[in-house]
């Protein structure tokens, strides 16, 4: 069982080869062999044949994997969601070639990038042997090997040329299942992250803040109270509104109140109504029907408001008396002829 | 004598004992500096101890930068509010100061690919030192010009909707347009180029990681994710950056094609061009080159590194901006010649604008600047090599290359089809302080990453000194070049 | 007043709305260049009023705005007016460069669409449009009191950063057909016409369903004065001219 770890520090790689054919010579496998140095140098300098990768053929994988990204996305958007542009087809065949070449681009770049992580372990976790002098220029060559041939294997090493040989205990080499479960839990984090972003995006969680023209300014008006009119501001359409409060409030039937009443009712209404409001009026006899008897019980059990829309309005072929008679004085020839129904 | 010599670590070879030889042979160790090895201790020295070194002047420009970098988020906060009004845009001249900002930031960017990548692809080994500090410029100009379409956005806030991701309204960006094709494209540059340049960065942050101490030493520990330099992790990085460079190549060049696509794809007069594509990588080209022949400069003083950065890279760089220089003509004049010709009138009035109008300073600067400057002066060795004179013709190549965005994207766009609709577009106070924060952004960037990881690739440089060498041949010494494998 | 009880709703029968080639017709021998039309526009749409310091830096936004061309020199200076909206146009150019599909194109009306509340404000359309006929909001829109009474609710207000153009007073097209479904017929010729239309005084705007043989826009098609403007680039558009004399 391997047991201990040597590493040989050579100057140059000229010692550096011939100890590794000696010691491969000596019964050391190929495995058993990490060769550390500061600048990489071709493996034939050292003896060493070339190793073949993984990495290549994941960047064919990743390739391959951003073409199917590129259609997925070309293609699945434009079905989803099918929009007619500017006389194109929903489907358009170069655009849709620039997205794949750029995807297959990231995809091939990426993968290269994570399979160089995972070929290599990296971050690796542990603690490997390794030597700072090897940033000084050296040539660690590394050996795992049983304690027992450990003596032997240095004996070569020194022979060879090597500055100095140094030991490291077998627990000194990186944490592979640390690195796994680093690795899984890097994973879930960007999984989840990216499933948060989605549960946003579904609005299953929901940051509630203010949109843009969810409020308008054009239907605000409606909604709210509306401003009130300057005080001899004359509407044209619709009852008289102040805000806050039912259209224009009665007077409270003061004597005063009934006084102006009649003195109003004499000048705008009489001529019609007639003097006591029975609808005998000398220019009402010409109207066909005659205009309404005010004393008449029809008349008296309407409301104040609703007299004062007739009086605002009209009724029939009594025409609007709003030019005629402020809101103020219309409240006040109703208090009065409230005492002609009397 | 000789056995001994032959195992001998490269920086401990003897000198020729000839001594006309050895004063060649002292000649091509100054010029060259995969010639000129050194220990690995020292190599690591010249890189790591002037980072520590914070004077004055460093932090005297760290406040100017993060007083800038200040400015451009207030201004632009202020925009956000206020709305894009506070800008120079008018109701016909749409786009002017942050797309010009766009394409001139990702045209920087592209040096340090070319760099790194094409030049590594063609086995240009003098580009050694200087691929990380260019990746770098890279990685920052590419994040400044993707800052300047949120700062172009009327509701910013609500840029993600260009991401496509499925949601409850079921709702999806549009393919169709060039900006979607243009997010995608410099996505993946951005982060391809910043894992290209981490894989280079990681041997060197191991080396540095067994040279200091302290908070320092726990950051480098942690970023070479235990990087020990065996035979496979070589192998398999070694794959890795082929991966990468030759992957990252065509995604440089579709990527300014596609910002040009941006213009290209319209009706609007002068943009309407299939040259668009090749003429604006070639621009990018050119001002990248530039720009990183600046940043070399800068970085060589603060940093002192002239051991690393010599004459000789300066020389090469300002080769490849001549050939550049020519090249960028070249599209130019056929951009030019093409409507020129055909006479429409829409294009004539921008053309004859340009010649004659009140764009015409701004037009005979432009062609000063990015042909009669670098023509007369970059055939020269000498001048070549002479760092105040290809830093000054950076300069005037970087001003030449900002006006030409400017003239593209403002002044054509406010001469269209209806003479009715034509109108200047006149910078304001709000985007002038946002493109100095963007200029401040990258330079930032680069200066504090130059202090923060080692910016000489020293592992390729040692790579580089091991293997190439000089012998004598005849009555000289001459420098024998291997090819990497 | 009576107030009437709903029965409760039974299932609603599919709806099958008309196809209409929705068409603007403007007779420019008869244009005056009043900008009667403009200032229709701006209530019915509620299209803000911006300062003058913003139109002097040439954001004035009219949705329809009138082209003022000077003809000759003095004493013969003549001024030959181009009202210019959205020619709605069929191979419409802002729409395929918008990146969020906030200007789509309705097969069903032939209309080019904004969608406000989908607008994120790159302003690409516009630059793509070579008639320039859309409008940035770059600021808030400001409605002094008591104005704001005069905004129709039909019509979204738009806020800072949205593009808009003309859209045909598509609420108006909304409004008739909804009507003319509920009462289970098809629209009748002159039953929805924009603001502009209803307001020209000389009558030089025509608006119709040109797919209508009966309708009026057919009839004045007719007309061998006509021309689209900037026909050459290929948008397609639904707006004829009749040429001016």
């Amino acid at each position: 069982m391997p047991d201990i770890q040597l590493m040989g520090l050579f100057e140059e790689p000229t010692p550096a080869g011939e100890t590794i054919e000696r010691l491969r010579q000596a019964g050391v496998e190929e495995n058993q062999l990490t060769v550390l140095s500061d600048a990489p140098w071709r493996p034939q300098v050292l003896g060493r044949r070339s190793m073949g990768g993984t990495i290549g053929m994941m960047a064919l994988v990743g390739a391959i994997f951003g073409v199917m990204l590129g259609l997925a996305l070309t293609g699945g958007i434009w079905y989803l969601y099918p929009l007619l542009v500017g006389g194109q087809p929903i489907y358009s065949v170069p655009p849709s070639l620039i997205i794949i070449f750029e995807m297959t681009m990231l995809g091939t770049m990426w993968t290269t990038f994570a399979a160089f992580l995972v070929a290599n372990r990296f971050p690796v976790f542990g603690n490997p042997p390794f030597s700072p002098q090897i940033e000084d220029g050296m040539i660690g060559v590394l050996v795992r090997t049983e304690s027992l041939q450990a003596g032997a294997i240095e004996r070569l090493m020194l022979e060879g040329g090597a500055q100095r040989v140094e030991r490291f205990e077998e627990e000194r080499r990186s944490n592979d299942r640390t690195w796994l479960r680093a690795a899984a839990a890097t994973l879930v984090a960007v999984v989840g992250v990216l499933a948060v972003i989605e549960l946003f995006a579904y609005d299953v969680l929901k940051i509630e803040f203010p949109s843009n023209m969810v409020d308008q300014p054009s239907i605000a008006y409606l909604q709210g109270p509306r401003l009130a009119a300057p005080a001899d501001a004359i509407s044209i359409d619709g009852p008289d509104l102040i805000a806050g409060q039912p259209a224009s409030v009665p007077h409270p039937m003061t004597s005063n109140s009934i006084q102006r009443g009649q003195v109003l009712f004499s000048i705008n209404c009489q001529l019609c109504h007639g003097p006591q409001g029975k609808g005998d009026g000398t220019v009402g006899a010409f109207f066909t029907p005659k205009p309404a008897d005010l004393t008449s019980r029809a008349v008296q059990s309407l409301s104040d408001q609703q007299i004062f829309l007739v009086i605002t309005q009209g009724f029939g072929d009594m025409p609007s008396l709003r030019e005629n008679l402020y809101p103020n004085d219309r409240w006040d020839v109703i208090n009065y002829v409230r005492t002609l129904g009397k | 004598m000789a056995q001994d010599s032959m195992h001998l670590p490269v920086w401990k070879q003897p000198f020729p004992e000839d001594s006309e030889l050895a004063a060649q042979a002292e000649e091509l160790r100054r010029e060259h500096l995969l010639l000129d090895a050194r220990p690995p201790k020292e190599l690591a020295d010249r890189v790591l101890t002037p980072m520590a070194r914070l004077g004055w002047v460093f932090w005297l420009v760290f406040v100017v930068l993060a007083g800038a970098l200040l400015t451009w988020l207030v201004t632009w906060t202020n925009q956000m509010f206020q709305g894009l009004g506070v800008v120079g845009y008018n109701r016909v001249v749409m786009w002017a100061p942050y797309i010009i900002n766009f394409v001139y930031f990702i045209g920087i960017g592209h040096a340090g690919t070319f760099i790194s990548a094409a030049l590594r692809v063609l086995r240009f080994d003098w580009r050694a030192p200087i691929s990380r500090a260019a990746e770098t410029l890279t990685i920052f100009a590419l994040a400044a010009a993707g800052s300047m379409p949120l700062i172009h956005l009327g509701r910013a806030w609500k840029a993600y909707w260009l991401i496509p991701y499925p949601n409850e309204r079921g709702l999806w960006p549009d393919l169709h347009s060039p900006l979607l094709w243009d997010m995608i494209a410099i996505f993946t540059y951005l982060s391809c180029s910043l894992l290209f340049e981490y894989l280079g960065l990681l041997p060197d942050l191991a080396m540095a990681r067994e040279y200091v101490t302290g908070w320092r030493k726990r950051f480098y520990t942690l970023l070479s994710l235990g990087w020990r330099g065996s035979g496979k992790q070589w192998k398999h990085l070694d794959t890795a950056q082929n991966v990468f460079s030759y992957a990252i190549i065509p995604v440089m060049f579709s990527v300014h094609t596609i910002v040009s696509w941006d213009f290209a794809m319209t009706l609007q007069p002068e943009w309407h061009s299939s040259i668009f594509g090749p003429y604006f990588v070639v621009g990018a080209l050119f001002s990248g080159v530039g720009a990183v022949i600046i940043v070399l400069a800068v970085l060589r003083k603060a940093l002192h590194l002239e051991y690393y950065i010599r004459a000789e890279h300066f020389n090469g760089m300002g080769k490849f901006l001549l050939v550049l220089s020519l090249t960028w003509a070249y599209f130019y004049f056929n951009s030019y010649i093409v409507p020129w010709y055909g006479q429409d009138p829409a294009s004539r009035v921008i053309l004859q604008n340009e010649a004659t109008g009140w764009a015409a300073p701004l037009w005979y600067l432009m062609l000063f600047s990015n042909i009669v400057v670098p023509w007369a002066t970059l055939w020269s060795k000498k001048l070549r090599t002479s760092i105040p004179v290809i830093v000054g013709v950076s300069i005037f190549v970087q001003i030449g290359m900002y006006i030409e965005r400017y003239l593209i994207v403002a002044m054509s766009l406010g001469y269209n089809y209806l003479p009715f609709n034509w109108l200047t577009y006149t910078p304001q106070l709000t985007e002038i302080l946002i493109t100095i924060g963007a200029f401040s952004l990258v330079t930032l960037g680069v200066v504090l990453t130059s202090r923060l990881v080692p910016i000489i690739p020293v592992w390729e440089v040692k790579e580089g000194q091991r293997m190439q060498g000089m012998r004598r041949i005849g009555r000289a010494m001459v420098q024998t070049r291997t090819e990497p494998e | 007043m009576e107030l009437t009880h709903t029965e409760p709703q039974k299932a609603p029968r599919a709806v099958t709305l008309e196809t209409h080639k929705w068409t603007l017709v403007v007779n420019l021998d008869k244009c005056t260049g009043c900008q009667a039309c403009v200032v229709a526009c701006h209530a019915e749409n509620n299209v803000p009023m911006r300062s003058e310091r913003e139109v002097i830096r040439g954001r004035g936004q009219h949705w329809i705005r009138i082209e003022r061309y000077w003809q000759g020199d003095l004493p013969e200076l003549q001024a030959e007016f181009l009202p210019m909206m959205c020619q709605e146009c069929s191979n419409a150019p802002c729409e395929p460069v918008c990146p969020v599909y906030a200007s789509v194109h309705s097969e069903r009306e032939n209309l080019n669409l904004q969608v406000y509340n989908r607008c994120v404000g790159t302003r690409y359309c516009q630059n793509n449009c070579p008639y320039k006929v859309r409008y940035f909001n770059f600021f808030d829109p400001q409605f002094d009191l008591p104005l704001e009474q005069q905004l129709n609710p039909d019509v979204t207000v738009r806020v800072a950063g949205i593009m808009e153009k003309c859209t045909s007073c598509v609420q108006r097209i909304r409004r008739g057909e909804e009507q003319a479904l509920v009462q289970n017929r098809s629209l009748h010729d002159g039953e929805v016409i924009p603001a502009c239309v209803q307001t020209c005084p000389t009558s030089a705007l025509t608006f119709g369903d040109r797919n209508d043989p009966q309708s009026k826009v057919a009839a004045v098609l007719e007309d061998q004065r006509k021309f689209r403007v900037l026909e050459e680039l290929g948008t397609e558009p639904n707006v004829y001219y009749l040429k001016g004399g």
